[in-house]
């Protein structure tokens, strides 16, 4: 995989990541990395403002592992958006299993419940790996079908899933989560039980080992897989947020996590050049940071800046490019509004332009400057002592 | 001016007689005070404390004063003022009923009457050091025959003016290690103690009569930490799993209940489980001293860090400066202070 990194415009901008569809469509794990300073919160609105009213053209279904927030935000959320339905697997208000509801997913009554919520809610105690994706199958199995089409899971936050969980447990998550695919799981579950059967049959005393082969990961960046055989992956993709400033002495979490995306999205506070500049177009809010790895394996930086419109108060946003070369139209020029002509005539120009400069050596067009060095100018060959009359 | 009157929170709160807003500290809120070595907080509990009691008082003057009002308008004022008072819960972790109990005679409160009200409930965090002498008073009497104890004078039996909950059991301590039982030790695990951290809110906020409001104030949330933890993440991550479930019940009860918590800033080498704890609250008020060094009128600064409801973002409000006096705080904005 080549590793040069090109600046290109406009073709990897924040809403092209996430309006491509199809063969195009980026997978894996996005990474949406903020911190206090630099909250990534508006961006979030806006994703949903295009992905949860089921009017948008750019309609997703939308599966929420939630770690970070209370579930009265997301009944807001939803209300907010003509009560659209999403699905929230929460992880986040009975950890410690206090509520006596453990695994509610499990008991049946609870989930026809859980269903005629809006937003649909499903409680959760154990957040390690092996148990969210037991939990996403348990989800999978029990909503409606429209649900299943090409889901996004979001994880909110991922931070605290780490601090919770660890980082390998996590990565473990996100590998699986990647590659998942529902279909497969059914199929090797019917396996297994084949082959539990036969081996029952055939050796009864001995004990052998099994070999659980649930969901088998394939390791590599997104981009060398699609060079092998494409499996059918059940998520469309994977929507982390990383809270930066709950890593700051853990350098390695976001190393990591942003080797393993296939695009990773920076909110960072604005430069105190831009921050402070009195001629910019837009009231700023931060900057936004797209390293893309597309499949061929080249890796795409892209540095753009977000702003809320005050008229339709939705995010927009400007590329660093536009910004540079609008900066560099607005210089403006000294020679006007002067109450004394200082422009030159093109008769002047030319004059000018012809003038041989002293001390040029023009040669072969050469135009090196001969520098004189007051101190050893005066070369007298004359005695300074002549005039003396001993 | 008011701690919160510049947050513009007040807007759908009750209203007074004038028409006013009721000031008071706003429900369904998280609010992380945060202070330093250099710039103590604790007066901001008191502060709390303070204009729960005074609000409840007022209440229940106006109440009496309005038998000159006719019966509709009585009617309208006794509804909009029951949800100005409230009551407390105060979990002590940095200081000892003895102090909460001083200053709030000095500020014009007593713990003991609001307590006998049932506005004040007072948990204690730290051991009871006395506890030891009644238990040793009772071997010695046990050991010489004799059933009834004359009583402790009052200085041995501590500080108890009225009946407080423990968190810690001394008594555990002290058998756990004659009686060599796992169980006993448990009941000392961070997990457990949370546990009935939060049973106790919940219980002290079931108590008190609808529409009235409870606080619950965490006096030194760094204390915490310091517990035995089974959590492989550390105790940190335990405080937060608690103060979710906190957040929860005040998000379900949110016109009716409120939570302060004091925190240490500095007492951490590495700021996550301050960011953590700044993620999770809906207001973060951080206590500092003025940039420019010390000054006779002002005491120093308090800036904050708002969570907007509607859009989830985090801003940050102008900065508010304070004086504390005699019996009061003065909150002024900056550059206002006269004289």
């Amino acid at each position: 995989m080549s590793s040069t990194i090109v600046t290109s415009i406009g073709s990897n901008s924040f809403t092209k990541v996430f309006s491509s569809s199809g063969s195009d469509a980026v997978g894996g794990l996005i990474l949406l990395e903020d911190s206090l300073e630099s909250s990534s919160q508006h961006l979030l609105n806006h994703l949903y403002s295009l992905w949860l009213p089921t009017i948008s053209k750019q309609h997703r279904n939308i599966w929420i592992l939630n770690f970070s927030s209370t579930i009265s935000e997301y009944k807001q959320l939803s209300k907010k958006y003509n009560n659209c339905n999403f699905i929230v697997i929460d992880y986040y208000s009975d950890s410690f299993g206090w509520n006596n509801n453990n695994n509610i997913i499990n008991s049946n009554e609870n989930i026809t419940e859980n269903l005629q919520q809006i937003p649909m809610i499903f409680k959760s105690v154990k957040h390690d790996s092996t148990s969210i994706i037991k939990d996403i199958q348990n989800v999978y199995n029990c909503v409606p079908n429209k649900f299943k089409e090409n889901p996004i899971i979001l994880i909110n936050s991922i931070s605290t899933l780490i601090l919770k969980s660890g980082l390998s447990d996590t990565c473990n998550l996100i590998r699986s989560l990647t590659n998942y695919n529902f279909n497969k799981v059914k199929q090797d579950k019917e396996k297994q039980e084949k082959e539990k059967e036969k081996e029952q049959q055939q050796e009864q005393q001995d004990k052998k080992k099994k070999i659980e082969k649930i969901n088998k990961i394939e390791t590599g960046i997104e981009g060398s897989v699609s060079n092998r055989i494409k499996m059918e992956k059940s998520f469309s993709c994977i929507f982390a947020i990383l809270h930066t400033d709950l890593h700051e002495y853990e350098q390695s979490v976001q190393k990591q996590l942003q080797y393993i995306s296939s695009v990773s999205i920076q909110v960072t506070p604005l430069s105190a050049k831009l921050k402070y500049s009195e001629s910019l177009p837009h009231p700023y809010e931060s900057t936004i940071t797209l390293i893309t790895k597309k499949r061929s394996g080249r890796v795409v930086r892209n540095v753009e800046y977000y702003y809320i419109n005050n008229v339709t108060g939705k995010v927009e946003f400007d590329s660093a490019e536009s910004l540079q070369s609008k900066q560099e139209e607005q210089e403006p020029d000294p020679t006007q509004n002067l109450s004394f002509n200082l422009k030159l005539t093109e008769d002047e120009k030319q004059a000018r332009d012809s003038v041989v400069l002293p001390y040029r050596h023009q040669g072969n067009n050469e135009q090196t400057l001969l520098i004189e060095d007051p101190d050893d100018e005066d070369f007298d060959d004359e005695d300074p002592d002549d005039d003396l009359d001993i | 001016m008011d701690l919160f009157s510049h947050l513009n929170w007040y807007s759908g709160d009750f209203m007074n007689e004038d028409g006013e807003p009721i000031k008071s500290i706003p429900s369904g809120k998280l609010i992380l005070v945060s202070d330093t070595l250099e710039s103590e907080g604790s007066f901001l509990i008191h502060y709390f404390l303070q204009s729960i009691f005074k609000a409840t008082s007022t209440n229940n003057s106006s109440n009496s004063n309005s038998s000159s009002i006719t019966q509709q308008q009585q009617q309208q004022t006794s509804n909009n003022v029951v949800g100005g008072g409230g009551g407390a819960c105060l979990l002590g972790l940095n200081q000892s009923l003895y102090n909460y109990f001083n200053v709030g005679r000095k500020l014009g409160y007593n713990l003991t009457t609001e307590h006998n009200k049932g506005n004040f409930t007072f948990i204690n965090g730290l051991s009871t050091p006395y506890r030891w002498i009644i238990e040793q008073r009772l071997q010695q009497l046990e050991d010489q025959g004799i059933d009834e104890e004359p009583p402790l004078d009052s200085i041995s039996q501590g500080f108890n003016p009225f009946p407080t909950i423990h968190l810690i059991d001394n008594k555990n301590i002290s058998s756990s290690s004659s009686s060599s039982g796992k169980n006993k030790n448990n009941n000392n695990e961070l997990k457990d103690i949370l546990f009935k951290i939060y049973n106790e809110f919940i219980n002290d906020h079931k108590k008190r009569l609808k529409n009235n409001k409870t606080l619950f104030i965490i006096d030194g949330l760094n204390l915490l930490e310091s517990h035995y933890s089974t959590n492989p993440s550390g105790s940190n991550m335990d405080i937060i799993n608690f103060l979710q479930y906190c957040h929860n019940y005040i998000k379900e009860n949110s016109t009716t209940c409120s939570m302060v918590i004091l925190y240490h800033s500095d007492c951490d080498e590495d700021s996550k489980f301050f960011n953590l704890l700044q993620y999770e609250s809906d207001l973060t008020i951080n206590i500092t001293g003025l940039k420019s060094g010390y000054s006779k009128d002002i005491d120093g600064q308090l800036n904050f860090i708002q969570k907007d409801e509607k859009n989830n973002t985090f801003s940050r409000v102008n900065p508010i400066h304070y004086q504390a006096l005699d019996n009061s705080i003065r909150f002024f904005s900056m550059g206002s202070r006269i004289q």
